[in-house]
């Protein structure tokens, strides 16, 4: 690309989001392309938004010892989810049948291995699987000859069981495929193709069996393991030939009991172990987290729980695009020094183009107790954000959101790069929706200058706080979840960022307990504690989300896919999970909009004595006709209190949005059937609800219900309605008076 | 809808003057169809100085890169850059040329 157009070209990761002092941080960093000669420090970030109306990019310098200048070279990418098994067939045998039942996705425009032995330094061994063409093949590769024998064609989207016959002694190949699973047409018999072995003798020089994908090829490729796109399902091999009944069990999910190895998917779907239930001791390791407690060729329909009936989920759900670990080398060690205080920092890579910041948190270390105000970092939504596909839905944006889209050398080398896994906004290659994201790849858009519902408009609450001279600790979400409400021992005020929309189960425990303690909450955003995620200890950092029932979001479960693998929860969001999101924050997810923002205007709420001290300075009816980015605090996406849902009745309403359009709709959970009035000019639940209430331990919640609040505190130096208000709220939420209910 | 120059200028005004706004049921009508292209030659605007100047762009599938930057179409500001791509799009679709800018104030 030409000069003048910014280009970023190269990036990093760590290997998670939350540190504390003394803690050594692991980076790994390569080039996109070229090489690229760096210097590498550590920065603390205030403000991540160079926007002029507001304070600028704020980075400090920090205590972290120097680093020397480096060079970035491209870094091979590991990319595709596999099953790595223990298990090698045996030479010494006359007959081998072997194969799986299976889901193909679209499209089948590659070649995908199903069960491969082909040993990735020499290319011999045995590899059952779908051609370029679609159709079922095995390679038989010896140290004298590669031979690939062509089965028959193989149906996408649907249950089927594809396996191959090795008769040594006949020197005959059998490819079979025939239909399998609950719903599948049994009339129809198995489609085979017989052909000559050909090889002079079969020598059988395989390695460990990999399910799913073929033996890595070192080298950036990301298509380098012929890596699955679909469902697999009770994979094994036996060393005799089947007979037709038991083929026919085969297909409906259970294989006969001597198997030399065979994997039951439905046993530890909590886990990265899959079983060898023949007895003889051959587990596999789930590589690159694939989909576990997924329906299949036994599920029912009658079922939406892994937990109840497991058998209906004996599947495991492969992607050649999957991500856990791009499995970089270590780039250079950094010492996070022990005076090094709780905040944001970056570790900023400057090179000769634009610069890489590799975001990471430290906060307060375990026993530590928490200063009195704590910022909660919403690392748990910049993973759910991480690496959005903004291209991949370009034509829809500018439409649906009624103004020009606006990308950033992120979002272009991101398209150009495509080996990395986009977000759990986004598809996977087969179109189906990404439900993981980690931590362990970069994150081309965690960085200063992205968008105003993300990192750059959570940094104004620091910004703001700095501004104040308002000492503050930094806690994680990670944090939250990892340790509960001891994260936050001390903190007497916990401060979102302007869209804490992910939350887990032990998170939303963790922010009751801190309520319950006296503790108390300024919600500075909206869509918050929309969506339940799960973590898990076997994937270290990162996050489940399964979009089920209801929720506006980029795609839709399948059906029966409603429970989080990694706990078995039901998935979807809070509001149909017990609604925490109206019982803590005192509003939920209402409207989303993203064409420009609009005012607060005050309520008569607004002049209870209760508020008085929210008020304190603040003149007129209109509240917030300003903001960088959209030009008013109240928009993007924005929640309303509503008792019906689980708002608490004595909250005092205090100001509400107006004069939205019609691109601010309202979200898909408050709608029985489609409708033209979604928008902002015809339905009344399009508005921000600013919302205080009283929690009856002590403790009091300011909700602003609006994702632009934050960006606009810093409009005119901070000294402005929506800053004096900010302002108002922390410091009698600090006093040491505790709130009674009214 | 067809765009007729003359009938429409109304509307190019109403646009000039608050490109983010609740538009008129006429103007919500013209531009979803000034905003209909083809995903494989849609334009949108690059961050080139953040908070201070956006470039047009449009996805080129002929370009190596896959897009294409309009290097002399630098804009101070989202609104500037939403007058710019409207004028474009009036011209491709009406062959006249919208000017660079209405009298503040007076009527169409």
């Amino acid at each position: 690309m030409s000069d003048n157009v910014p280009e970023l070209r190269v990036v990093g990761y760590t290997d998670r989001p939350n540190y504390h002092a003394g803690d050594q941080i692991s980076v790994y960093v390569s080039a996109l392309g070229r090489d690229v000669a760096y210097r590498p420090k550590v920065v603390e970030l205030v403000c991540a938004s160079s926007d002029i109306k507001g304070p600028g990019l704020q980075e400090r310098e920090t205590s972290f010892a120097m680093l020397q200048p480096k060079v970035a070279t491209q870094q091979a990418t590991l990319t595709g989810s596999f099953i790595q098994t223990s298990f090698t067939p045996s030479p010494d045998v006359s007959f081998y049948s072997l194969g799986a039942i299976m889901k193909p996705s679209k499209p089948m425009n590659r070649r995908q291995a199903l069960l491969s032995t082909l040993r990735a330094d020499d290319g011999t061994g045995l590899s059952l699987y779908l051609n370029e063409d679609g159709y079922l093949c095995l390679r038989i590769a010896t140290d004298a000859v590669v031979i690939d024998h062509q089965g028959p064609f193989v149906e996408v989207g649907e249950w089927q069981l594809a396996a191959a016959e090795i008769d040594v002694a006949a020197d005959t190949i059998t490819l079979r495929t025939s239909r399998a699973g609950v719903n599948s047409t049994r009339s129809r018999p198995a489609d085979m193709r017989v052909t000559n072995m050909g090889a002079e003798r079969f020598e059988f020089f395989g390695t460990d069996l990999r399910i799913a994908a073929d033996h890595c090829a070192s080298g950036p490729s990301e298509d380098g393991t012929n890596c699955f796109d679909g469902k697999l399902e009770a994979p094994a091999i036996f060393y005799r030939r089947l007979t037709v009944v038991e083929w026919l069990k085969w297909e409906q999910g259970q294989p006969p009991a001597d198997a030399a190895a065979c994997w039951d998917f439905s046993i530890g779907m909590k886990t990265s172990i899959v079983t060898d239930i023949s007895g003889n001791g051959h587990p596999g390791r789930c590589m690159q987290l694939p989909a576990r407690a997924v329906t299949g060729a036994r599920w029912t329909g009658t079922c939406h729980s892994w937990e109840l009936h497991p058998e209906q989920y004996a599947a495991i759900k492969f992607h050649s695009d999957d991500q856990f670990d791009c499995g970089w080398d270590v780039s250079f060690e950094i010492e996070i020094p022990e005076d090094c205080p709780s905040s944001v920092y970056a570790i900023k890579l400057e090179n000769a183009s634009v610069p890489e910041y590799i975001v990471f948190f430290v906060s307060p270390s375990e026993g530590e107790r928490c200063q009195d105000v704590v910022y909660l970092a919403s690392t748990a939504n910049y993973l759910a954000y991480a690496n959005w596909g903004l291209f991949d839905r370009l034509e829809y944006f500018e439409p649906a959101r009624g103004r020009l889209t606006c990308a950033g050398p992120e979002d272009v080398a991101l398209y150009c790069n495509p080996r990395f896994q986009k977000s759990a906004y986004d598809y996977h290659k087969d179109r189906s929706g990404i439900r993981y994201s980690s931590w362990r790849r970069p994150i081309f858009n965690l960085r200063p200058d992205t968008r105003l519902s993300s990192f750059s408009g959570d940094s104004f609450v620091l910004s703001w706080l700095d501004a104040i001279g308002q000492a503050h600790d930094v806690v994680t979400d990670h944090d939250l979840h990892q340790r509960g409400a001891h994260a936050l021992d001390g903190c007497k005020v916990l401060i979102t960022g302007c869209h804490p929309e992910y939350w887990s189960t032990p998170m939303v425990a963790a922010l009751q307990a801190f309520q319950e303690s006296g503790g108390s909450l300024m919600y500075l955003g909206a869509n918050g504690m929309y969506w339940r995620i799960a973590f898990s200890e076997e994937w270290p950092n990162a996050i489940e989300v399964r979009r089920s029932q209801g929720g506006s979001g980029a795609w839709k479960s399948e059906p029966g896919e409603d429970c989080l693998a990694f706990t078995g929860e039901t998935g979807g969001i809070w509001r149909n999970n017990g609604a925490a999101c109206y019982r803590l924050l005192g509003v939920g997810t209402t409207a989303m909009g993203f064409d420009f923002a609009t005012p607060f205007y005050r309520n008569p709420a607004s002049y209870d004595g209760r508020a008085n001290f929210i008020f304190e300075g603040v003149k007129g009816e209109v509240i917030g006709d300003f903001g960088i980015g959209f030009g008013g605090a109240a928009g993007q996406e924005i929640d309303r209190w509503d008792p019906d849902l689980g708002s608490p009745k004595h909250a005092l309403v205090l100001a509400s949005s107006k004069g939205h359009s019609d691109n601010m709709l309202g979200v898909l959970e408050d709608f029985v059937n489609t409708t033209l009035a979604a928008g902002g000019t015809m339905n009344a639940k399009v508005r921000a609800d600013m919302v205080f209430f009283e929690t009856g331990f002590g403790g009091a919640v300011f909700s602003t219900s609006s994702i632009c609040w934050p960006s606009a505190l810093p409009i005119n130096g901070f000294d402005n309605d929506v800053a004096t208000i900010t302002t108002n709220v922390l410091k009698r939420f600090l006093k040491p008076e505790k709130f009674d209910l009214p | 809808m067809a765009i007729d120059h003359e009938r429409d200028l109304g509307l190019a005004r109403e646009f000039w003057q608050n490109p983010f706004s609740i538009h008129s049921p006429a103007l919500a009508a013209l531009m979803r169809e000034l905003r209909r292209e083809d995903p494989a030659n849609r334009h949108f605007l690059l961050l080139v100085d953040p908070g201070r100047k956006w470039m047009l762009a449009r996805t080129d599938s002929h370009s190596a890169t896959g897009f294409s930057f309009y290097e002399d179409k630098l804009f101070d500001s989202p609104e500037e850059a939403e007058w710019e791509i409207f004028r474009l799009r009036w011209k491709r679709i009406t062959g006249r040329e919208l000017p660079l800018s209405f009298e503040r104030g007076a009527n169409q």
